[in-house]
């Protein structure tokens, strides 16, 4: 990519911030959280993008994205599958059926609970597919994993979530 | 996609096939397993519904001080010099009270002035111009070029000298004798000096001898 077609990390903020949020979100669980993850990939992004090589830029910054939010981790011995806050847990297997619970916002929190308590390989993988949208080469470049191990984390993750969900689908 | 190695998990291929993301030669796979297997199908439907579901997660909309806002790029410059009205110093300051991007834009901003105010001021080199117009090459008046001396005219010397002490010693009487007198040494001396031009080419003695 060259300098005109680079773009600022404005640009990135505009174009990629609410899917940053929302990858960060599913990840953790926590607003707060996700809005300083997107802050410090745009923090990451402004001072890599002058040496940022021609290449898939999206790679680039969902890498990015992913080596902050475990940096985070790791600084703050933060696991995002920490115990949830009472309440969140009581309505898991309670919706009556997908139709309805689809409708609801309690599902959204069910799936959300429940993906917390996925090993964070398999709910990365499963985020970065489902709720980000990126294909299993894009993953597999953003994670630094094969592209069979990427498919293998979506399919056990999706099983595993399954699982946990015990109301009728 | 890329080719994948198999994988212990023989349904890992129905959510490759809901991604469309099979390896060539899987579909025909998926097809056989969906039509054959009630195992595989209805793990299919499993699978397919938990996806239906991540995909129907709502898209979570960050605070709007996140991303909804101006930031203030270029003008930060101006900012830290002072130069920018009351009414956008206030909104600037309000904005990086939340913005972390901008602040830290700001702080190496900062850190560049600083290292740039921070250079040592250097002395003027001490150059006094001469006084009055620059002389022109032209007029400016030919050097002396410093006293050498001259090869030629003394080794042109040195042989006049040879010659005359060679002449004087054939046409003296004394030639044959070894004896060096006083009035030899005269004459030698005179015959030396007399080749120097301008030169009193006689001593007072031989004057008053000689009428």
């Amino acid at each position: 990519m060259d300098d005109i077609n680079r773009p600022t990390w404005e640009d990135v903020a505009h174009r990629y911030g609410r899917k940053i949020y929302n990858f960060a979100y599913r990840l953790t669980g926590n607003p707060d959280d996700a809005a300083d993850l997107v802050q410090e990939v745009l923090l990451r992004v402004r001072k890599g993008l002058e040496r940022y090589e021609p290449g898939s830029f999206e790679g680039w910054l969902w890498r990015i994205t992913r080596n902050a939010f475990l940096d985070d981790i790791r600084r703050e011995k933060r696991r995002p599958t920490s115990p949830l806050p009472e309440g969140d847990h009581g309505h898991l297997g309670s919706s009556p059926s997908p139709d309805e619970v689809l409708a609801a916002v309690r599902l959204s929190d069910d799936v959300q609970s429940a993906l917390l308590k996925l090993p964070y390989d398999f709910r990365e993988a499963v985020v970065l597919c489902d709720v980000v949208g990126l294909t299993y080469d894009e993953i597999a470049e953003a994670t630094d994993i094969p592209v069979g191990t990427v498919r293998s984390r979506i399919h056990r993750g999706r099983k595993m979530l399954r699982e946990m969900l015990t109301w009728p689908l | 996609m890329a080719a994948v190695t198999p994988d212990p998990d023989r349904f890992v291929v129905l959510s490759a096939y809901l991604d469309g993301e099979l390896a060539d030669g899987e579909l025909d796979m998926v097809i056989g397993m969906l039509s054959d297997d009630p195992e595989a199908a209805a793990e299919f439907r499993r699978i397919r519904d938990m996806k239906r579901l991540l995909r129907a997660l709502p898209t979570v909309e960050p605070p709007g001080w996140l991303l909804d806002v101006e930031h203030y790029g270029d003008r930060l410059s101006a900012y830290l010099d002072g130069e920018l009205p009351t009414e956008e110093v206030t909104s600037i300051v309000h904005h990086l009270t939340t913005c972390r991007v901008c602040r830290e834009e700001l702080h190496d901003l900062d850190r560049s002035r600083i290292a740039v105010r921070a250079l040592p001021g250097l002395d003027a080199p001490r150059f006094v111009p001469p006084p009055g117009p620059r002389p022109s090459a032209s007029s400016e008046p030919e050097r002396r070029r410093p006293h050498r001396l001259r090869p030629r005219p003394i080794a042109a010397a040195t042989i006049g000298l040879v010659a005359v002490l060679a002449l004087l010693s054939i046409l003296s009487p004394s030639a044959s004798d070894p004896t060096i007198t006083m009035s030899d040494l005269e004459a030698r001396h005179i015959a030396r000096v007399s080749i120097e031009p301008g030169f009193n080419v006689l001593p007072a003695s031989v004057e008053a001898v000689d009428p």
